[in-house]
């Protein structure tokens, strides 16, 4: 029991490159920076539409915001925009650190850091987009600290980060269907129909009264919908189902963006499942095969 | 490097339990009588059986510690258990113009959208209402020096559900509501509501 626990966590052989998860997150999360620039200071800023006063009503004494070191540098003269400015800064040096491979542990830390510093100082503009961009900073770190160690343990370390988020993903699914489950809406088809007229363009929802006459095309979306996120941490580990679950859950996500125009949470749960099971395809390039002096490795015994 | 491997596992299991406990805990907020009536008997009996995973208070906020740090702490039942058919958007005016909100990039008006959800949800809690819309407000008033006082509207769209579009067609009903007023020294008033559709 124990070898095949230690088997599964630390013995994955084939992966994405880390190289390559580690500098996709990078970009992203850059990215994600630069789809709002314009509005920085609205959201950000010391007179932003929601002001330091009201983010200050949802979060924890433990919880870091910009307040915090804008009251320190505010002791020199530093304004709270340009301490904003700064950790923008510094953010952004960081991710250009992980991509370019320079002391990646130290700067996968700082930016998860300046991230979550960044969401609780937002708190009210925060959503579900946001928590999952620091949830995969946070894996970026343990992902990076494998750097810390000796050449000949970091596969080990890589296969745990992978696992890590590919059993953190199954949970995510896994509630997002047993939620659904509880309500009328999404046995109905009528969730579809809700979303469709509550969160995506006028053009859409006109186009989908079209559709009225047929509900079972929304009670097919909706049942579909909550199958596939309910079973998902079966199907996506099942040797037969997981490159169609994997391809499923990219088109869900891809639906999302599209239709309800949540862009960046569709691209980062896209790329969070390419990292975690991108390997079920072949694209060569990007593939890696680890090879780890452990135990693990040297047993016939794979999981992918 | 063993010894690591056992920390590592360790973690791991801390880590998928924590996800457990805050993804069940999260349905006993469908426990109170109002949101019964929007759950099916076995979302009934999910969010009364919820109360078996809710762990000591120290316990609770060690979770949630861990979790904010790591992002998670929010669960992950998006849109559910139902979705509303209610969709609230807040409207600004002064002088009869509307004053439009100075976010140019899709992604920071559904910043704003998830922030307009907050203020709907509590939109009976005065103290946070009047906090919202001060600050709101007040970075309005910087923006536009010229306005001395500014209506919040809030436009309500109820959407027919799917059954009833069948027999109905899709109708909207649209409400348009003077919800609050605010002058230039940050005094807010609620305004009589006025309803027109």
């Amino acid at each position: 029991m124990k070898k095949t626990i230690d088997i599964f966590v630390f013995g994955k052989t084939k992966t994405l490159k880390k190289e390559w998860a580690i500098k996709a997150i990078a970009l992203f999360s850059a990215i994600n920076v630069l789809f709002i620039v314009p509005d920085l200071f609205y959201i950000f800023g010391e007179q932003g539409i929601l002001q330091q006063a009201v983010n200050e009503r949802y979060i924890f004494w433990y919880q870091p915001v910009l307040g915090w070191f804008a009251d320190i540098f505010g002791y020199v003269g530093i304004s709270y925009n340009a301490t904003f400015l700064i950790f923008l800064a510094m953010y952004m040096l960081s991710l250009a650190c992980l991509w370019f491979n320079f002391k990646r542990p130290v700067f996968a830390v700082l930016s998860w850091f300046i991230h979550f510093m960044f969401v609780n100082s937002t708190y009210l503009f925060s959503y579900g987009a946001d928590y999952f961009v620091s949830f995969m900073l946070f894996m970026n770190i343990l992902i990076c600290a494998g750097y810390l160690f000796k050449k000949e343990h970091r596969g080990a370390l890589y296969s745990f980060a992978i696992r890590f988020l590919q059993l953190h993903l199954c949970l995510v699914y896994f509630f997002a269907g047993i939620g659904k489950l509880l309500g009328t809406d999404w046995l109905d088809g009528n969730a579809i129909w809700m979303v469709i007229n509550t969160y995506t363009s006028s053009t859409i929802a006109d186009g989908s009264t079209a559709m009225v006459a047929y509900p079972i095309i929304f009670k097919i979306l909706a049942w579909g919908t909550v199958i596939l996120e309910l079973l998902y941490p079966i199907l996506i580990y099942s040797k037969q189902t997981r490159k169609v679950t994997l391809v499923l859950v990219l088109m869900l996500h891809a639906g999302i963006g599209i239709f309800m125009q949540f862009y960046i949470f569709a691209v980062l749960m896209m790329l969070l499942n390419i990292i975690a099971f991108g390997h079920y395809f072949k694209w060569k390039p990007s593939l890696q095969e680890e090879t780890t002096k452990s135990k693990a490795s040297s047993t016939k015994i794979v999981y992918s | 490097m063993k010894v690591l491997k056992n920390i590592l596992i360790g973690y791991l299991v801390i880590h998928l339990l924590c996800m457990i406990i805050i993804g069940f805990a999260s349905f006993s907020t469908f426990q109170s009588e109002e949101n019964q009536e929007n759950l099916n008997p076995f979302g009934k009996f999910v969010a009364n059986s919820a109360s078996y995973f809710e762990t000591p208070k120290p316990v609770t906020d060690a979770i949630f510690f861990y979790a904010k740090y790591t992002g998670t702490n929010r669960g992950y039942s998006f849109f559910s258990p139902n979705i509303s058919p209610v969709k609230v958007s807040m409207r600004f005016m002064a002088d009869g113009k509307q004053i439009k909100l100075p976010f140019k990039s899709p992604e920071s008006k559904l910043k704003f959208r998830s922030a307009n959800l907050h203020f709907n949800s509590n939109i009976f809690d005065i103290e946070e209402r009047e906090i919202i819309l001060k600050s709101i407000s007040s970075s309005l008033f910087n923006n536009h020096p010229e306005v001395d006082q500014i209506d919040i509207y809030l436009d309500l769209f109820r959407f027919n559900t799917l059954e009833n579009a069948q027999k109905e067609g899709a109708k909207v009903m649209y409400k348009e509501i003077l919800g609050f007023s605010t002058t230039k020294n940050k005094e807010l008033a609620m305004q009589a509501t006025t309803i027109q559709n």
